[in-house]
């Protein structure tokens, strides 16, 4: 008989002998929130974590596979989940475990060779897509997809939204939901509303869980950060292509284009193979310039730190402006300048 | 007999996935009762097993659920033992 016990981050043995052990798989420790492990005379012989509503890093020596031991596992992390409120869950894990975690009545979202992602709880990706179709008109035309962060939305992003309509008449906006933006998804995506509200041709989807972004993408592999890119855009891409997509029957997606970040750069490449493989057309429009500089919400918020509001302003429309006007958004200013 | 109604106020758990048990999960519905089980039996006894967990909810008084199942072969006094501790852990505040 196996039990489970916490890893206590605060005990610097407990630590390093995690740390070790998840080491033997390729693994950095990255102080999840939350670590099981099961210890079998004094030696861990099984582990998992979570992360805001993500389980990851399981794995289990493979003279004890086959005693239930993933199972442990898995009912603590269920556990500490439900307890802490959180009522649904993703599952990131290597394809050689997937029969275990479809034993455990998991659903799985999408596999690659290398990564499968499972989802389990009270929200599935049925019940999204069928949300979001609920709530499009019927498709009549080419139809269009943009995916933006919008932190905060700025003159470059309605350049895009408009070089887009060029293209199509529908045009479905998803809004990366994950909050890991200093500006809330909530109010990222009520300054897309305002801003856009009078054009019926575009539809606002908020992202849900299945627009992944790099932030919740655990780091596995870690000692090959060029792998792990390259795992995260396939999965990406190919649960965008073979299910979004295929779903919600999208014809063409549009990207900014990237002329100085290189990982983005590398990324947009790769999702142009993967959607034009599948019949799904890819347009990368060029961004939009104001006085040589190319207008991005990173330099909008780098101007907001330097206390250049005024100089901010000619980058964003009327209510992104509105927005930072407002006491919420005077907050959003200080946190962004540290204060 | 006094007609007791609950409410269930949080999600909550109860079982566990070895063999011969099952994992309930329970949160607020949307009007009412609504299971979705997954059994390693359910070609045989799916639509027994929901039956089991209907009138276990229905008898601690709860008529708005949602409630997830994983079952491994559970017996019926198992099933409803651990659909009433799910609901007495998710009526509690």
């Amino acid at each position: 008989m196996f039990f489970t016990d916490e890893i206590n981050k605060n005990n610097e043995r407990e630590i390093q002998e995690i740390r070790e052990y998840l080491n033997k798989f390729d693994v950095v420790y990255d102080y999840p929130e939350k670590t099981y492990v099961i210890r079998d005379k004094g030696r861990i012989i099984a582990t998992g974590s979570v992360d805001g509503n993500i389980m990851k890093y399981f794995f289990a020596e493979e003279e004890y596979q086959g005693q239930g031991t993933t199972l442990l596992i898995y009912n603590a992390l269920l556990n500490y989940l439900i307890a802490n409120n959180r009522p649904s869950f993703f599952i990131f894990t290597t394809p050689n475990n997937k029969t275990i975690f479809r034993s455990l009545g998991l659903k799985e979202v999408y596999s690659t060779d290398r990564v499968a992602l499972f989802e389990g709880g009270f929200y599935n990706y049925q019940n999204w897509i069928d949300g979001v179709k609920a709530k499009l008109k019927e498709k009549s035309s080419k139809r269009g997809a943009i995916v933006m962060n919008c932190n905060p939305m700025t003159l470059g992003h309605k350049y895009l939204i408009e070089k887009a309509l060029e293209e199509v008449d529908d045009l479905l906006i998803f809004v990366v939901e994950e909050d890991k933006s200093v500006f809330p998804f909530e109010d990222r995506f009520n300054i897309l509303k305002k801003e856009l509200s009078h054009d019926d041709r575009i539809s606002l989807i908020e992202g849900g869980p299945y627009i992944i972004s790099q932030g919740t993408f655990p780091t596995y592999f870690i000692k090959k950060k060029d792998e792990m890119l390259d795992i995260y855009t396939e999965l990406d891409g190919k649960i965008f292509a073979d299910k979004i997509a295929k779903d919600l029957e999208i014809d063409i997606r549009f990207f900014g284009s990237e002329p100085t970040d290189e990982v983005t750069l590398a990324y947009n490449q790769a999702m142009k193979e993967i959607l034009t493989s599948r019949n799904i057309e890819i347009k990368i429009i060029e961004r939009r310039k104001l006085k040589n500089n190319i207008i991005s919400a990173s330099r909008v918020r780098k101007l907001i730190k330097e206390d250049k509001l005024e100089e901010a302003f000619q980058y964003l429309p009327p209510s992104s402006i509105e927005f930072l006007k407002t006491h919420k958004g005077k907050e959003i200013i200080r946190k962004i300048q540290g204060q | 007999m006094v007609e007791r109604k609950l409410e269930i106020k949080k999600m909550a758990t109860a079982g566990s996935l070895e063999s011969n048990d099952i994992l309930i999960m329970i949160s607020k519905g949307e009007g009412k009762i609504d299971i979705e089980l997954e059994s390693v039996v359910e070609k045989q006894f799916g639509e027994d097993i929901k039956k089991v967990i209907h009138d276990t909810l229905v008898e601690e008084g709860i008529t708005d659920a949602k409630v997830i199942a994983k079952d491994k072969g559970a017996l019926d006094f198992t099933i409803r033992a651990r659909v009433r501790a799910c609901v007495k852990r998710g009526v509690e505040n």
